[in-house]
């Protein structure tokens, strides 16, 4: 029973990224064209159509979260990143702000290749992203 | 997280490795079961709070019925279906089997949304230390019997029991008009029964106790218990789980989430982004799906957020305006065209560019939208926008019109 999102998934885990190539292979096994596996691919948020940053920072928007200061989180990072929903130069960030992420009891929250990041302030955020900035350092 | 009481003792009825539940409904067999399940009063914790057994009954003689559980939780304010996968999987593991026993059903299906990949792992696991009782399943008790768990790709509507099922099929996940209702032509047009996570995680206890002990909690059109999501600006946020219609949401904000720590309280959220908000003199009143709905809002998911006197009411407008403009899937003409007005509106009123004629407009298409929406979705969209209008005109007239 492989439904359609298990294919994509299994692709992205692997490239990181939806290559064209994997998309005319899917759709040729699922029997739609090109663009209409398309359509369906750009109506998910978390499927990429190019490669993203090695570490993907998503960040909470949404009210509970909001209610909690999120914003300032999301313009401290932003700044230090100096991106605003997109990569960074050295490939090394994606930033996204989202919607709920589902751990509204402990916001604001982040995620960083979906490891959890609670009860976050300004700082705090900073730093968990300077440690992974050293990560990428040392692995490059 | 506050330890959750109640869930531990579901938990603890049925250990691991026993499955004394799904035994017992066994060997009622699948009429005694629904039987039970009648008695019980249970009803869908999704959100629409429709009963379980008349659900079923839809479906019931049919063969090749698909069941479906959705675990595409993503109401803003709501992680209880998070809570439950993470810590009582083999709850709803059980309580799964129990479902496709008494419907007939070897397709199963567990939708969890991507963002859940600790839940993911977490039933996986279960899946791993119970294959045993899995196999005796398959061969003894259901024939055939498949469960896929399947991954979500980022996408609210899936909440949606139809998006759901095009999503499921493949296709681009938008609503299906209803009727026909998916309990008579679903996943590939067979029978289908979409139940809530936290819906199927009462059948063990509702097997175990028996209908009648299960509906002497609660009241009438609300049995049992119901989880509690509290977020915003409490003292104590969490995860609680309550009697539905004896308690109170007003103690349900102070006496167990100890209140506003650092202000007045404004407003009150009761069941997650799209259901209507109540101002601090509409606390009194029992959380159950009645006395809810009679003042005019909804339990919804039970995602309570509460916000004080520091959070600006047309901020919060924009806020779920902003998130059902994002996910709304575009397919119909009220939800996609109206959340797009309502958010564009609100904007301009922020940026000081308003009429006050346009918050007359705001709720005429908010109205709209409630009427001629497809889906839940939509026809629920406007809910918080108008009513934080209705309570708190000021914030939007003010200084910005």
């Amino acid at each position: 029973m492989e439904v359609l999102l298990d294919k994509l998934h299994k692709v992205q885990d692997e490239f990181g990224f939806l290559p064209e190539s994997e998309i005319v292979r899917i759709a040729n096994e699922q029997g739609i064209t090109k663009s209409e596996l398309f359509g369906i691919i750009t109506f998910y948020s978390r499927f990429y159509l190019q490669p993203v940053g090695k570490f993907v920072i998503r960040i909470c928007k949404s009210l509970s979260c909001g209610i909690n200061s999120a914003a300032d989180v999301r313009q401290k990072v932003e700044e230090h990143l100096e991106i605003r929903n997109g990569s960074s130069k050295d490939g090394l960030f994606r930033l996204e702000t989202v919607e709920c992420l589902g751990h509204c009891g402990e916001g604001p929250i982040m995620t960083i290749n979906d490891k959890i990041y609670d009860k976050l302030n300004p700082e705090k955020a900073i730093e968990i992203i300077t440690s992974y900035q050293h990560k990428g350092e040392e692995n490059a | 997280m506050p330890e959750h009481k109640y869930l531990k003792k579901f938990i603890e009825a049925s250990p691991s490795g026993d499955f004394a539940n799904l035994r017992k409904a066994v060997e009622y067999g699948r009429d005694k079961c629904l039987n039970e399940l009648e008695i019980s009063g249970l009803v869908g914790r999704g959100g629409a709070g429709f009963s379980t057994a008349a659900k079923w009954k839809f479906a019931w003689n049919s063969p090749d019925v698909v069941l479906i559980c959705n675990g595409d939780e993503g109401e803003p304010g709501s992680f209880k279906d998070r809570y439950i996968l993470e810590n009582g999987a083999f709850l709803l593991l059980e309580g799964l089997l129990i479902s496709a026993f008494m419907l007939n059903s070897s397709e199963v299906y567990l939708y969890i949304r991507d963002e859940y990949k600790d839940a993911l792992e977490a039933f996986h696991k279960c899946l791993d230390d119970n294959l045993d009782l899995i196999v005796w399943y398959c061969e003894q008790v259901n024939p055939g019997f498949e469960l896929k768990v399947v991954c979500g790709g980022g996408a609210y509507v899936c909440g949606d029991e139809t998006s759901l099922i095009n999503s499921l099929e493949g296709k681009r996940p938008h609503s299906r008009i209803k009727p026909p209702y998916p309990a008579e032509k679903g996943l590939r047009g067979l029978p289908t029964i979409v139940n809530n996570v936290e819906t199927l995680s009462n059948l063990p206890l509702i097997i175990r106790d028996g209908g009648e002990k299960f509906s002497s909690m609660g009241v009438e059109g609300s049995r049992g218990s119901k989880l509690i999501c509290l977020s915003g600006n409490v003292e104590k946020p969490g995860l609680y789980e309550i009697e539905m219609g004896k308690i109170t949401l007003e103690e349900i904000i102070y006496t167990l989430g100890g209140g506003c720590p650092n202000g007045k309280l404004k407003f009150v959220i009761p069941g997650g982004t799209s259901t209507a908000v109540l101002a601090p003199d509409g606390l009194k009143i029992a959380v159950d799906y009645g006395s809810l709905r009679k003042a005019g809002t909804s339990l919804g998911t039970g995602a309570v957020i509460v916000a004080d006197e520091s959070v600006d009411a047309l901020d919060a407008a924009c806020n779920a305006a902003d998130f059902f403009m994002s996910e709304t899937c575009g397919i119909c003409f009220p939800c996609k065209e109206g959340n797009r007005q309502i958010d564009h509106l609100l904007n301009l009123i922020r940026q000081g560019k308003g009429q006050e004629s346009y918050l007359k407009l705001i709720q005429d298409v908010a109205l709209t939208a409630s009427c001629a929406a497809r889906c839940g979705l939509g026809q629920s969209c406007g809910n918080m926008v108008t009513s934080l209008i209705d309570k708190f005109r000021t914030d939007f007239v003010g200084a910005k019109l």
